[in-house]
């Protein structure tokens, strides 16, 4: 029988879900599962738990202002989080693949490319919501407080007037307004993101976690030197190193430009992530 | 409807220069339970891949129910459950959410409690009811070739492909290993490799045979157990060295094997094809130093025929 003339298939296995939507939509959730009681957690810890550092910081040495101290927040937050993506996605393919247990997952009725894109799809809202949502709004808080106090000397005792007050008069810092610090935290989320897509190509690519884990964190400092080496901007701005530029521009108080920075980011995380599925689904398990 | 299962034709896989696969061709019908054996490195474990599409074929087609599996392969597979040699599994995971992980990536919806009870059935029948709470890093090779099984089963699948489902078994879990696959008859097709002649020849209803790279015998059991018809033992007593010699002249004679036992000489003869065997006893009795005390046509296990066939090939 040739597949043109093939008879329908049995009712039992009917339906229409495809091997991409439904292997995604369970590899998913099976995959969010993993992350959502503690990695998650882990993640918000670690963000306010810089924050209330630097916070702590300030209480200790008052000399400073507080929006002084404070600056240097996103940078130094942002360097930890693309360690930890580094550092929990650099297993996420290689691992699997070397159990065993991806291709135990494709011998099932999934596409391959479901694979892969559940990994980069699980890791979404824990990137938005628990690596730089809750932490980055926090830290908008903390901001405002230091705009209520200015340079005034500080005792810890003012601490509980000092966390009612901001929130009663809603004023904000005016070295960085409302805006800007959106579009902070909405580029920290693309260039999180394109390193995430980076890691699960390598993951496709390389066969050990090392060799994965060292090629990973040339990533953000591929970016980092991209964005300062004084390069023609229009060779920038076709990388994510223009998000990075970008951001840092905005973290040192300047104008932030978020629209293309992230439509490119955007872009580079779909283009790695098609790249994945394409070398994954040649791949022979 | 397709009455096939799976048919592949002219099937072939290379890894560089090694050709594993040179050409095979399967035909398995239709809840047939379906044998598959071979020397180790004869390809069996290859064709398996190769049909779950974890290989790529190097040439030729897959069907699965008359779909080829190039085109359709997720859709192709929602009728497969699948064990492989060497089962793995996400080690963060219990047995019982191992079930319901592979049950969710299978089409169709089912009950959630519905789905929960069918896999503490599962693990009840493989024997793994009281592990259904622990995650699998802590199972043996015998516990993860079990529940290896219960997840090819969990989402009821019409074609079963089990890679040495009894490998890693000790007899008990051969014997539940069976009586699950012989529970099947009638209702799923069972296509399985095995090293374990026994096993087939206990549940087997087709067998195919596969030789570097190429299917040498395929078909039912019965027609591989009924063997050569031309092959006769016979048992003597006395002399016995002038008719061995004056038989195995014969043209139509292929062979003459003779093995000593006790106070008799066991013959086991046989004979070209076309053979006029009528003329095997009287060429005997021709000399009349000889008595016969067994006369029969020889009986076949399919460890003879495996041996035979298979053995036959490897010369070649």
């Amino acid at each position: 029988m040739t597949t043109a003339e093939a008879t329908p298939l049995p009712a039992s296995a009917r339906s229409r879900s495809t091997g991409l939507t439904r292997g995604l939509g369970g590899l998913t959730r099976a995959e969010a599962r993993r992350w959502l009681p503690w990695r998650t957690a882990g993640f918000i810890v670690l963000g306010l738990g810089l924050l209330a550092a630097l916070y702590a910081n300030w209480l200790i040495q008052p000399a400073k202002t507080l929006t002084e101290l404070l600056y240097p927040f996103f940078g130094l937050w942002f360097a930890l989080l693309i360690l930890a993506t580094v550092a929990m996605t650099q297993g996420m393919v290689a691992s699997e693949i070397s159990q065993g247990t991806a291709a135990w997952v494709v011998s099932k009725p999934v596409a391959r490319p479901a694979f892969i894109l559940s990994k980069f799809a699980a890791l979404v809202p824990i990137v938005v919501v628990a690596m730089v949502g809750i932490p980055g709004l926090a830290a908008r808080w903390v901001f405002s407080i230091a705009e209520s106090e200015g340079q005034t000397e500080f005792n810890a005792g003012d601490l509980v007037r000092l966390l009612e007050e901001p929130l009663a008069r809603n004023d904000y810092m005016p070295l960085m307004d409302f805006d800007v610090h959106l579009g902070i935290l909405a580029l920290m989320i693309f260039l999180i993101l394109v390193a995430a897509a980076a890691m699960v190509l390598l993951g496709c690519l390389l066969r050990h976690a090392t060799a994965i884990l060292v090629a990973g964190l040339m990533v953000p400092i591929a970016l980092v030197v991209l964005a300062n080496v004084g390069l023609d901007q229009q060779v920038v701005s076709l990388t994510p190193a223009w998000a990075m530029d970008s951001m840092l521009d905005g973290i040192a108080g300047n104008p932030v430009s978020v629209l293309g920075p992230s439509i490119v980011a955007t872009l580079w995380t779909v283009g790695l992530l098609g790249l994945a599925s394409w070398w994954f689904n040649r791949r022979e398990l | 409807m397709t009455d096939l299962a799976l048919q592949t034709h002219e099937l072939r896989k290379h890894f560089g220069s090694t050709q594993v696969l040179r050409s095979v061709d399967l035909a398995i019908p239709r809840h047939s339970i379906y044998g598959f054996l071979g020397p180790n490195g004869a390809g069996k474990s290859t064709t398996m891949k190769t049909v779950m599409g974890l290989l790529r074929p190097s040439g030729g087609s897959i069907e699965v129910f008359g779909r080829d599996t190039r085109r359709y392969g997720p859709s192709a597979r929602a009728h497969i459950g699948y064990l492989p040699q060497h089962p793995r599994f996400h080690p963060y995971r219990t047995c019982r959410q191992t079930l319901l992980f592979v049950a969710a990536l299978y089409p169709g919806h089912r009950d959630r409690r519905e789905l929960r009870d069918h896999a503490d059935e599962l693990l009840d029948a493989v024997g793994l009811s009281d592990l259904a709470n622990r995650r699998t890093h802590g199972l043996s090779g015998g516990e993860s070739q079990r529940l290896g099984l219960a997840q090819a089963l969990i989402a009821e699948p019409e074609l079963l492909i089990l890679d040495e489902p009894a490998a890693a078994l000790d007899p008990e879990g051969r014997h539940d290993v069976l009586e699950i696959i012989e529970g099947l008859r009638g209702r799923t097709t069972v296509f399985y490799s095995t090293h374990i002649l026994e096993d087939v020849q206990r549940v087997s209803d087709r067998v195919a045979m596969i030789s570097n790279g190429r299917i040498v015998a395929d078909g039912p059991l019965t027609d591989l157990l009924s063997g050569d018809d031309s092959s006769w033992t016979i048992r003597t007593l006395g002399s016995s060295e002038a008719v061995q010699a004056r038989l195995s002249s014969e043209p139509w004679v292929s062979s003459v094997d003779v093995s000593r036992r006790r106070d008799s000489d066991v013959w086991t003869v046989r004979l070209a094809a076309g053979a006029p065997e009528e003329q095997l006893l009287p060429t005997i009795l021709a000399d009349n130093q000889l008595a016969i005390a067994e006369f029969h046509p020889s009986d076949h296990t399919l460890e003879d025929a495996y041996l035979a066939i298979v053995g036959h090939n490897n010369e070649h």
